[in-house]
């Protein structure tokens, strides 16, 4: 998959620096789990952000089919890294990294995009102070008339779980934080379907919070018009749509809502 | 012979006027071929109303006069039609301009007075089906507009009215009338009408909402060019996405996740709408009562939806005290159908629709 443009000498000079390696505390409070494929560009600088996060924390990469080095980068700078050799799918290294994770506090960030510390510990904070799950207040493009399906289908979701002032933040979009307890209540598996995971949590009541706005408008690489064809967008309205199905599952046929006594046997 | 007065031409103007304005948006596209990319003059106008003049009047020379008891709206309709197909399409500022001389045309001869009567593009029977609770604000102006159309058939269908609804209608029209004392609850009285209505088109309408004839006219064009559902075309109206309420959201989510993202967050629970009666008998007349799952029956059987034209009945409508203490009630409701639409297209397509994930190695996400 190609990423964003060549790294920026920002990130140079920190790879440079890459030779001090990060140190993974022994009991950590904060795990940060990364999934990764081919993101040797990026990932050191990814590795150094996360590690900063809080005092406590490990860093665990979960490297997947990845031919470009970003397994050994990892490795070299201390991150614990998962290796698999081949593509594990959209938010699968998610689960593997939540199960592999000591810390009480889970933060989930992508690979592809160097988010600074300061706006992680935020997430992170919320979490410690009570928030069960932590969101990204990032929704992308709403002032239009047309939105993308991602963006109808989170709103749509969030209402739906009748959460509407979450508007369209989701655990899809990264970077988020949940606690120990929200991973339990959520289930590991269910981290890879991450609508799915939503649900769950606000169904059970957890407490599902927009806490930070992070921008991660500009790493989705503009293909042009692939209206329809685009395989992530059908991933993840697919994704909103299992989550629903699952919801249904849990609160009836019409979601624990009234009809307001229709007299549906008037007719047949 | 043509009547090419002043002041037939000024009677005229305000009426071209907005009607010039809505056909922007009506997507009326075949009539929109002919005169495409400019303002439609009014010698054009003037020319057509002076040959639907002629025909009407000399079509009412070549009817035979029965004695059949086919009401005179309808019999001219059918006149109209004859006259129509040969010509047609024209946009609709110019079909109602000349349909109105048409009639003209045709009194001047047959003696036949209908006032200002509005024709249909159909030989079709259709039927309006109106829904009423407690609506005598509004149902003389709605039953005014519903008179200059030659329908086959209106079905009121009164129910938990507590007003004098009902006696207006009876006393106002030859209407039928299904009366229940008790409220059918949101809806059902669509699925009540549908059932009763022996109509191939059936429009739908709700007893608060009374629209201008010329408005309803492009929803029965749909039907008779070949749609099943016609669906009123609200996208003019529901403004930028961070500002709609829910519920407009949940339906276009709906629609796009049928693959159907051209429908935006057109609907069926909003009025009016038209649809065959065959399809309404391919849903299930029962399932008219949840109207988003009555929609995507319909996209899952293949039936032909589309949004033919736009009436607004969102900015001008519904600041009424039953509605507005239950706004959030209604709101919750029409969420609850869209869920049971969801529930009922996941029982024919499984969880994610046609969106799969196959790439996912969900196997190993199991600890």
């Amino acid at each position: 998959m190609s990423k964003r443009s060549p790294a920026s000498p920002v990130n140079r000079k920190k790879r440079r620096k890459s030779l001090s390696p990060i140190i993974n505390a022994e009991f950590p409070k904060v795990s940060v789990i990364i999934p990764a494929m081919n993101e040797a560009k990026t990932i050191a600088a990814v590795i150094r952000q996360a590690n900063q996060v809080h005092a406590n924390t490990e860093v665990i990469v979960v490297a997947n089919g990845s031919t470009d080095g970003t397994a050994e980068i990892a490795q070299s700078i201390g991150a614990r890294v998962i290796r698999l050799p081949f593509p594990l799918g959209h938010d699968v290294g998610r689960s593997i990294g939540a199960a592999a994770a000591r810390g009480d506090i889970l933060l989930f960030t992508d690979a592809d995009i160097v988010i600074r510390a300061s706006d992680l510990t935020p997430l992170t904070k919320a979490v410690e102070e009570g928030v069960d799950v932590a969101l990204n207040k990032y929704l992308g493009p709403t002032d239009k008339h047309h939105v993308h399906s991602v963006i109808l289908a989170k709103h749509t979701l969030n209402i739906l779980v009748s959460n509407p002032d979450l508007k369209g933040a989701s655990l899809t979009t990264i970077p988020h934080a949940m606690s120990r307890k929200a991973v339990n209540v959520i289930g590991i598996d269910n981290l890879a379907v991450p609508p799915k995971a939503q649900a769950i949590a606000i169904y059970n009541g957890l407490k599902v919070r927009g806490i930070h706005y992070v921008d991660v408008g500009k790493r989705n690489p503009r293909r042009g018009r692939t209206r329809g064809n685009d395989p992530l967008e059908t991933l993840i309205v697919g994704d909103h749509l299992e989550a629903m199905d699952w919801l249904i599952s849990q609160s009836g046929m019409r979601g624990n809502r009234s009809d307001l006594a229709r007299k549906r046997e008037s007719v047949w | 012979m043509i009547p090419a007065s002043n002041s037939f031409r000024r009677a005229m103007k305000p009426t071209n006027k907005r009607a010039r304005s809505k056909r922007k948006r009506s997507g009326h596209q075949s009539g929109a071929l002919i005169f495409k990319n400019r303002q439609i003059s009014n010698e054009v106008v003037d020319n057509w109303k002076e040959r639907a003049y002629a025909a009407g009047y000399q079509l009412a020379a070549h009817e035979v006069s029965t004695t059949s008891d086919i009401p005179p709206h309808i019999k001219v309709n059918e006149s109209w039609n004859r006259w129509y197909h040969s010509v047609k399409p024209l946009p609709w500022t110019v079909y109602h301009a000349a349909a109105s001389k048409f009639v003209e045309g045709h009194s001047k001869h047959s003696g036949i007075y209908l006032g200002n009567a509005v024709l249909l593009p159909t030989d079709k029977r259709v039927a309006a089906i109106v829904l009423v609770m407690n609506e005598k604000d509004t149902i003389i102006k709605l039953l005014e507009q519903l008179h200059r159309l030659p329908l086959h058939e209106i079905i009121f269908v009164v129910n938990g009215s507590t007003d004098e609804s009902f006696e207006m209608i009876r006393n106002q029209s030859k209407a039928i009338i299904v009366h229940y004392k008790q409220a059918l609850g949101h809806d059902v009285g669509r699925a009540v009408g549908a059932k009763l209505a022996d109509s191939e088109i059936l429009l739908f309408l709700d007893g608060d909402v009374p629209i201008l004839a010329e408005h309803l006219v492009p929803f029965i064009d749909a039907i008779e060019q070949g749609s099943d559902i016609a669906l009123n075309d609200i996208s003019p109206w529901i403004g930028m996405f961070s500002n709609r309420d829910y519920v407009t959201i949940v339906k276009e989510f709906i629609n796009r996740s049928m693959g159907r993202a051209d429908l935006e967050a057109n609907s069926l629970t909003a009025v009016p709408h038209a649809m065959r009666k065959e399809a309404a008998q391919i849903i299930g007349y029962a399932n008219l009562s949840v109207p988003p799952k009555a929609q995507v029956i319909a996209l899952e059987k293949g039936l032909k939806i589309n949004a033919p034209t736009s009436v607004d009945v969102i900015t001008k409508n519904r600041l009424r005290a039953r509605n507005v203490g239950q706004q959030n009630a209604v709101a919750d409701l029409i969420i609850g159908d869209h869920i049971e639409a969801l529930k009922t297209v996941f029982d024919i397509k499984g969880p994610r629709l046609s969106f799969m994930d196959q790439i996912r190695q969900r196997q190993l996400t199991k600890v």
